[in-house]
């Protein structure tokens, strides 16, 4: 066991030893080391004081609430692209009513008017056009009785 | 462990997709998630993005914590955080340079939990000693800051850190006696700046 290089060897293992890391017998082979070695007694004076002035830091709050909102998870998202997607469909599936309901009310109301071309000429198209508004009327929900009448009037 | 514990049914719950159990989670360690950001950052600003992105990022990944605690999950989850914002502003040097000239406008220092124990004085030696050790952290290389910084200043053992970043022990004890050298280093240079009970002897 010759002593200079076990200095170097040894040395390597300060921090380990301040830190309670070094196994039973490496520990005593370092402890007796140090009893005789000043320079790592000065040094591992030192790392003690540098790990205290970081043990010092005072822990630090965080400038804001990290909580979080619900979306995000993938699942989550999937959720929320059906959410927006819904109310779309649904309110293309009303315009698409509207729609319909007015091609039905402009054909069921031309032809009444004297002396400017009919777009529903003949008897057949006009005897679906009151049935295609019936139906729209329903899907459209609430706009009906209006517009049921003005197709009677004429 | 009773910390694990008193997490594990909010872990189970969160991982159901339960968020209000997740932000009792997020309540409970936020402080700690910010305080190793910004020792690994030295900056508040990059500190809070990074520490709000690891909780994100633990929210999306929390079905796959098992084993360990959930503590030493989302730390692990913030180190990497802060790394990726790191990279993220070396790769658009602008940004950062923007970053601190705000930084420096609004001195956004952090604000440290106030401990009734310490009085004005020593409040007024804790800030010189916060800047002065904060700074040397920075002078680390990251693997050797993160290794120090969970050691000295969370308490975790060597064991526990090879766990948390992944590398073999030795890996860890080397990483911790090269740091806390140059950290011993630095402080020596600045030892006019310590407060005196802090203040490194030369011999």
């Amino acid at each position: 066991m010759a002593v200079a290089p076990r200095h170097a060897e040894l040395n390597e293992q300060i921090n380990a030893y301040l830190d309670g890391e070094l196994d039973g017998p490496t520990r005593a082979a370092f402890e007796q080391h140090l009893h005789a070695c000043p320079t790592c007694q000065v040094e591992l004076e030192q790392l003690r004081a540098t790990r205290a002035a970081l043990q010092a830091l005072l822990p630090l709050r965080a400038p804001r609430p990290m909580t979080i909102t619900a979306p995000a998870t993938p699942d989550a998202a999937a959720g929320s692209w059906l959410a927006r997607w819904l109310p779309w469909t649904w309110r293309l599936g009303s315009f698409a009513a509207a729609v319909c309901l007015l091609i039905a009310v402009v054909t069921a109301v031309l032809p009444a008017r004297p002396g400017v071309p009919s777009l529903a000429s003949t008897s057949a198209e006009r005897a679906v056009a009151p049935a295609g508004g019936a139906a729209t009327q329903q899907a459209a929900q609430g706009s009906g009785p209006p517009v049921a009448g003005r197709q009677n009037a004429p | 462990m009773r910390e694990a514990e008193a997490d594990a049914p909010l872990v189970a719950a969160a991982a159901r997709g339960d968020t209000v159990a997740f932000n009792r989670l997020v309540l409970r360690y936020q402080d700690q998630a910010y305080t190793l950001c910004y020792r690994l950052t030295g900056n508040a600003d990059d500190a809070a993005d990074a520490t709000q992105e690891a909780f994100l990022s633990a929210y999306r990944h929390i079905a796959e914590l098992r084993g360990g605690t959930f503590r030493s999950w989302l730390l692990r989850i913030a180190a990497n955080c802060c790394y990726d914002l790191h990279r993220q502003r070396r790769r658009r040097p602008t940004d950062s340079l923007d970053q601190r000239q705000v930084d420096e406008s609004t001195d956004s220092a952090p604000l440290e939990i106030a401990d009734p124990a310490i009085g004005p004085e020593d409040l007024a030696l804790r800030g010189e000693l916060e800047s002065v050790v904060q700074a040397s952290l920075l002078t680390l290389p990251e693997d050797q800051r993160l290794a120090v910084v969970l050691c000295d200043l969370y308490g975790f053992d060597y064991q526990a850190i090879s766990a948390m970043t992944a590398v073999e022990l030795g890996t860890v004890k080397s990483r911790i006696n090269r740091g806390r050298r140059r950290l011993r280093d630095y402080l020596l240079t600045q030892r006019e700046l310590l407060p005196s009970a802090y203040r490194l002897r030369e011999e």
